[in-house]
């Protein structure tokens, strides 16, 4: 996996995300973006076709707890089966990105 | 005068006369370091050396000689030699070549002895975690709870219902959990959780969650009436005090009402539920809640009738998000595998034949599953009498299948055990007489060894046979009923665990279900036909 920074709002992430140092890369980016004085998170995931639980559950707190504005933009349709199957869609605002 | 010296430096100097003797007190006393000559009688220094190096490695070797060939010096040092001493000797060089090698003995035994201490160390940590995970093991098989295993459960208008669950931890402590219970008023309660993240925290919070249902159904009794959006607030409200900031968990409440064949659910965050209809329609039921945290928002409740279900199956994300041969996770194909497999162990087979075993994480799935099903073909054991014949009654029953549909060689001979071996246990009584008639067990046994133990009990004699087959799923099932209808019947299954009939039965079928009051014997097995070996 690999993650950078654009703009100032935007993650991009290419590749599967799927270990634990993908976690913990990805919550430091938008950690980092969010230090920046954002209130609102652009996560492009370009063509992962899974998230880890870790980085749900970080996300879900952002929304829920830290009231960030997340949208997930997502290049791969299993992806988006996933978040749909965990009734995530209207949380995490998902767009799947036409091919 | 190096004697002198010696013994002034050695607690003890043992001294030889030439390269045999020297050799033989080496052999006797395994002295720490050894100064020899070269040139000696019967042995040299550098042949006793070699003698030495055969049985010892480690032991200091010093040589002294006045003048070594070139090659000699060569084989010294390859033999390990430690030291050479020109002659004639300087008392100064011996003493600091003395030092040098007994520094590096000391040296040698402190980290001896030091690799010992961390190896006990090592051995003693191991000791604890392995008790510590044998508890961890013992207190997660305490907390899951199946109050309905292996049990036939009558519902509403003459249907059967049985619940097979599948729980594969990948370690000792796993993030999945479940319970299933049935309630004050006969209705079940099932809770599947799965909660995110990995590891000690995941594997807590799973624990905790299904202790707390656990807990809540045993003390149901203060409740009027159970009321499922109440119990979720209360466990809304307990998730709220136990879940870390970041903590998310996947997990499904279904409220099971098999008389009234109603079903109430919420599910949040697990993998869709997959409903299979008495026509074989596949219809898949996705949760409406994302997954559970500290911050929860209101509740989706959805309902279900379970007049047209055959079957409907819940699971965990290890089972969807599992890694495929050649790519992909297995939720892409878990519909078309579950459409082929009537039951929950024919669902196993695939999912292990189509995904990488290493890359699992834990998995739980969940059946509940309809036993009276619409039989496409029936058949009942011509004369009741039979039934007193095992292996006549289950070879004749494998005949008659064969004749409706393809069997493989291997599922002939489990049909034949399984079913002989449970009208064994159905005309032996007591069941110790059961146990001497499973001994050994095969279908030529059967065919061929007169039945030892008592002759057939008056309930024996009223012991029926029947199968059926379904044809709703992709692969056929087939359902065969053992029946002791004696108005004296003393037979009784138990649980396949409990029972040493039903634990060799058991892995020849599908499922095992046990009912009223152990005088009613179900066998479960999908006809594959050679299906999934031929993949």
């Amino acid at each position: 996996m690999h993650i950078e920074g654009k703009g100032s709002n935007q993650v991009m992430i290419t590749g599967n995300v799927k270990s634990v140092d993908d976690s913990i890369k990805i919550k430091e980016t938008i950690n980092g973006v969010l230090a920046r004085g954002n209130r609102s998170v652009d996560l492009h995931l370009v063509d992962s076709l899974s998230l880890t639980s870790t980085t749900i559950g970080y996300l879900m707190k952002l929304v829920n707890q830290d009231q960030v504005k997340l949208s997930v933009t997502v290049g791969d349709s299993r992806l988006y089966t996933l978040l749909e199957d965990l009734a995530l869609l209207q949380k995490f605002n998902v767009r799947l990105l036409e091919p | 005068m190096a004697l002198v010296f010696l013994e002034e430096l050695f607690l003890r100097v043992l001294v030889a006369s030439d390269g045999v003797q020297g050799l033989q007190l080496f052999r006797e006393h395994a002295p720490d370091i050894v100064l020899s000559d070269h040139i000696m009688p019967g042995l040299s220094g550098v042949e006793m050396a070699r003698e030495i190096r055969r049985f010892d490695q480690h032991t200091s070797i010093i040589l002294m000689t006045a003048s070594i060939d070139h090659e000699t010096l060569i084989e010294a040092i390859n033999l390990g030699v430690n030291r050479f001493i020109p002659k004639p000797l300087d008392p100064t060089v011996l003493e600091r070549i003395f030092a040098e090698l007994i520094r590096e003995l000391v040296d040698r035994r402190e980290l001896g002895k030091c690799r010992l201490q961390e190896l006990e160390l090592l051995r003693d940590r191991d000791r604890y975690h392995s008790i510590q995970q044998e508890t961890a093991r013992r207190k997660e098989r305490h907390v899951v709870r199946h109050d309905l295993r292996d049990k036939l459960v009558a519902g509403g208008k003459g249907s059967l219902w049985g619940i097979k669950v599948t729980h594969a931890p990948r370690d000792i402590m796993c993030g999945d959990g479940y319970t299933i219970r049935t309630l004050f008023d006969g209705r079940q309660l099932i809770f599947l959780v799965d909660a995110m993240g990995s590891g000690l925290s995941a594997s807590l919070s799973a624990l905790l969650a299904t202790s707390f249902c656990n807990y809540q159904v045993d003390h149901l009794h203060q409740w009027h009436t159970f009321n499922l959006q109440l119990f979720l607030m209360r466990f809304q409200e307990y998730l709220g005090g136990i879940l870390l900031d970041e903590e998310a968990l996947s997990c499904g409440f279904l409220l099971v009402d098999l008389a009234g064949g109603e079903l109430e659910m919420a599910m949040f965050g697990l993998p869709p539920m997959l409903v299979r209809g008495l026509d074989g329609s596949v219809r898949r039921i996705p949760g409406a809640n994302p997954p559970l945290c500290i911050h929860s928002a209101a509740i989706d409740f959805a309902a279900l009738s379970l007049a047209e279900v055959a079957d409907l199956m819940i699971m965990t994300d290890g089972v969807t998000d599992a890694s495929l041969h050649g790519g992909g996770t297995y939720r892409e194909r878990l519909d078309r595998d579950f459409s082929d497999s009537p039951t929950l162990e024919s669902l196993l087979r695939l999912f292990a034949l189509h995904t990488e075993s290493e890359e699992r994480d834990d998995r739980t799935l969940l059946q509940l599953q309809r036993l009276d099903l619409p039989a496409a073909w029936s058949w009942r054991s011509a004369d009741q009498a039979r039934t007193g014949q095992p292996a006549a009654t289950a070879e004749k029953l494998v005949q008659d299948l064969s004749g409706r549909i393809s069997l493989s060689s291997r599922e002939r001979s489990d049909l034949e055990t399984a079913v002989g071996l449970a009208l064994a246990g159905a005309l032996a009584c007591p069941p110790a007489a059961a146990e001497r008639e499973a001994e050994g067990f095969l279908p030529q046994a059967l065919q061929n060894t007169p039945r030892q133990g008592p002759p057939p009990s008056p309930s024996a004699a009223g012991s029926a046979c029947s199968a059926s087959l379904w044809l709703g799923a992709g692969r056929p099932l087939l359902t065969v009923e053992i029946v002791d209808n004696g108005p004296d019947a003393a037979v009784s299954w138990r649980k396949p665990a409990e029972d040493r009939s039903l634990e060799r039965i058991a892995p020849l079928c599908d499922a095992v279900f046990v009912g009223g009051e152990g005088r009613r014997l179900l066998l479960l097995k999908t006809i594959e036909g050679g299906a999934v070996s031929a993949h």
